[in-house]
């Protein structure tokens, strides 16, 4: 049997888990936004928030080359100010991935925050300063929906394709994670390679899930 | 002591609240919608007046023109909810040490704890979530989570809609034994307004944003200011009758023909006036007796309701006989009615006390 390809699977899962990270830290305030402001433009943000998810991730991905290319305003003043680049780079790729996930959490999200009564969380302002009550009232109840909006992100990421070829490219050992690993094996002919990638790639996602289910078993 | 002026405009809707309550326990008392849990919300800072000032026992926490805007937790202000708003992730205990101040010592906070939980007789339900509890634990927990903090002011929206009738008897009781110990200010809000009677000492009734009257509660059952008040009060009876100089140069109150002596009060002037009296207030007469009693009129009953613990007669002043048409609502216990053999058709004596009826001003 051929060597196991093991570098797209630890790429795709540095990548992925890098993804929904990001996607936590940007889309948790964006989704309270969403729940909880009533201001000008909310109903245009709704649905910029969704966008990523219904257009094609090749027209997603190609705005994304013109937001943050090397030719770009944004992009030079990123790679000028802090040295990173997105263009061929696994930066990119966790890019791609962070916006491919971000409308799948914030949604989750959105949910669940909007699921909690606001008489709770006035309740816990009349004891506790604004912050201590967002941190032990209004996180722990909505802790079930952040998590499966983290699931969601997560998954997508691992599924990540098209954003990530427009930007990131498929190249091996820096950017090709297993999504574009199986197909180039298939491209390239070699079906062992590409029986080996989608078993590993399955058999980790499942893992992910069992164990978070695990941790989430619900007290009350 | 809390003395409040507010003003909150919203879409449609106007709040312009005017009240000061001391040590005691008030009710604000109105229909849904008249802004009463606007009231409390911007009491304990949870909504913003546009103008105005909030005082706690001489303490500023809002005042609009200097730019003072406690947020809720230093405002020293207790609040329970109308559905309670118990903490659904934590325990019984853990609700009650939630709100008490930060940087307490350990010892002393599980104290005060052990104390409240021990007061509300709650200890066998300590480690229970708000889901096991029965409607009037939940309410007491709520009430211990407000008080433990010893907030100046207690402030209690609806605190017995969330619970069965049933049961409401034996918590109100329950409720004022706890309040009892409590030295501070309370504002009860209630849309029921023998609710409020039975627990508070003062009543302000609120409709439309605005508050119409404060006063004592018999003040403001048997001497309503206005028409609104009368009608919020369930006053029922509102007659409108002209305002003459008597013979001697008092003042009579020509209704339907009648001369009625009013005590106590003077009309601005003559001319149209209004003036009511409750459905209790209004005494069945034996006929024989009627020369001896004042503001006495002849009539005839033309509806009857039988309510199972009294009746409420519709009566037509003379002979009317219609019974849409009715001029004076009267309630009569049970055991009056079969005294007196009352049915629908026949001829009463009614005397209307004039220590009791009484002169509205008009409405502003």
């Amino acid at each position: 049997m051929a060597s196991i390809p093991l570098s797209p699977l630890l790429l795709s899962l540095k990548v992925a888990s890098l993804a929904t990270v990001m996607a936590l830290l940007l889309g948790t305030p964006i989704a309270l936004l969403l729940a909880r402001g009533r201001f000008p433009g909310r109903a245009v943000l709704e649905s910029l928030v969704v966008i990523p998810l219904i257009l094609p991730p090749t027209v997603t991905g190609y705005y994304l080359l013109l937001l943050v290319g090397r030719r770009a305003p944004l992009g030079r003043f990123l790679e000028e100010t802090f040295d990173i680049a997105f263009i061929f780079t696994w930066q990119g790729a966790v890019l791609a991935s962070t916006i491919a996930a971000l409308p799948l959490f914030i949604k989750a999200t959105q949910g669940a925050f909007e699921g909690i009564d606001r008489r709770i969380e006035d309740a816990g302002r009349t004891f506790k300063p604004a912050l201590i009550v967002f941190a032990t009232i209004t996180l722990p109840l909505a802790w079930r929906g952040l998590l499966a909006g983290a699931i969601l992100a997560l998954a997508r990421a691992m599924g990540e394709f098209g954003i990530t070829l427009m930007i990131a490219g498929s190249i091996p050992g820096r950017t090709q994670t297993v999504a574009l690993a199986i197909y180039d094996a298939v491209q390239a002919n070699q079906p062992q390679e590409a029986n080996a990638l989608a078993i590993l790639a399955t058999a980790s996602v499942l893992m992910i899930l069992v164990l978070v289910g695990r941790m989430t078993r619900v007290r009350y | 002591m809390l003395e409040l002026v507010v003003d909150r405009r919203l879409k449609g809707f106007r709040l312009q609240s005017r009240l000061t309550v001391g040590d005691e326990i008030a009710a604000l008392c109105g229909p849904s919608g008249a802004g009463k849990s606007l009231t409390l919300l911007a009491i304990a800072g949870l909504i913003r007046p546009t103008s105005g000032t909030i005082r706690i026992n001489g303490r500023t926490v809002f005042d609009s023109k200097g730019r003072i805007d406690l947020p809720p937790h230093r405002r020293r202000v207790g609040l329970v909810f109308q559905e309670y708003a118990l903490f659904p992730h934590k325990t019984v205990t853990g609700n009650l040490s939630y709100a008490l101040p930060r940087g307490m010592r350990g010892g002393e906070a599980a104290g005060r704890v052990e104390e409240m939980l021990h007061l509300l007789r709650l200890e066998a339900v300590a480690n229970h979530y708000p889901h096991q509890l029965s409607g009037g634990q939940r309410q007491r927990v709520a009430l211990g989570r407000a008080l433990i903090g010893r907030p100046e002011v207690l402030l209690l929206d609806e605190p017995f809609s969330a619970l069965d009738l049933g049961v409401r008897e034996t918590l109100r009781q329950e409720l004022l034994e706890v309040l009892a110990d409590y030295r501070g200010t309370i504002l009860l809000v209630t849309h029921n307004l023998q609710e409020a009677y039975l627990m508070a000492s003062t009543i302000a009734i609120i409709d439309a944003g605005k508050i119409l009257q404060v006063g004592s509660r018999e003040e403001v059952l048997h001497r309503p200011r206005t028409r609104r008040v009368a009608e919020h009060t369930a006053a029922k009876n509102i007659l409108r009758g002209v305002a003459v100089r008597d013979a001697s140069g008092g003042w009579d109150i020509v209704w339907r023909g009648h001369h009625l002596r009013v005590d106590g009060q003077v009309p601005v002037g003559p001319g149209e006036v209004e003036l009511c009296i409750r459905p209790e207030d209004i005494r069945l007469v034996w006929p024989e007796k009627a020369a001896a009693r004042a503001n006495v009129l002849r009539g005839r009953i033309v509806r009857e309701l039988e309510r199972g613990l009294d009746y409420v007669l519709y009566v037509g002043i003379g002979d009317g006989n219609d019974p849409k048409k009715y001029d004076l609502e009267i309630q009569v216990p049970d055991h009056l009615h079969h005294l007196m053999a009352l049915h629908v058709g026949k001829e009463i004596f009614l005397s209307l006390p004039p220590d009791r009826l009484h002169l509205l001003a008009p409405d502003e």
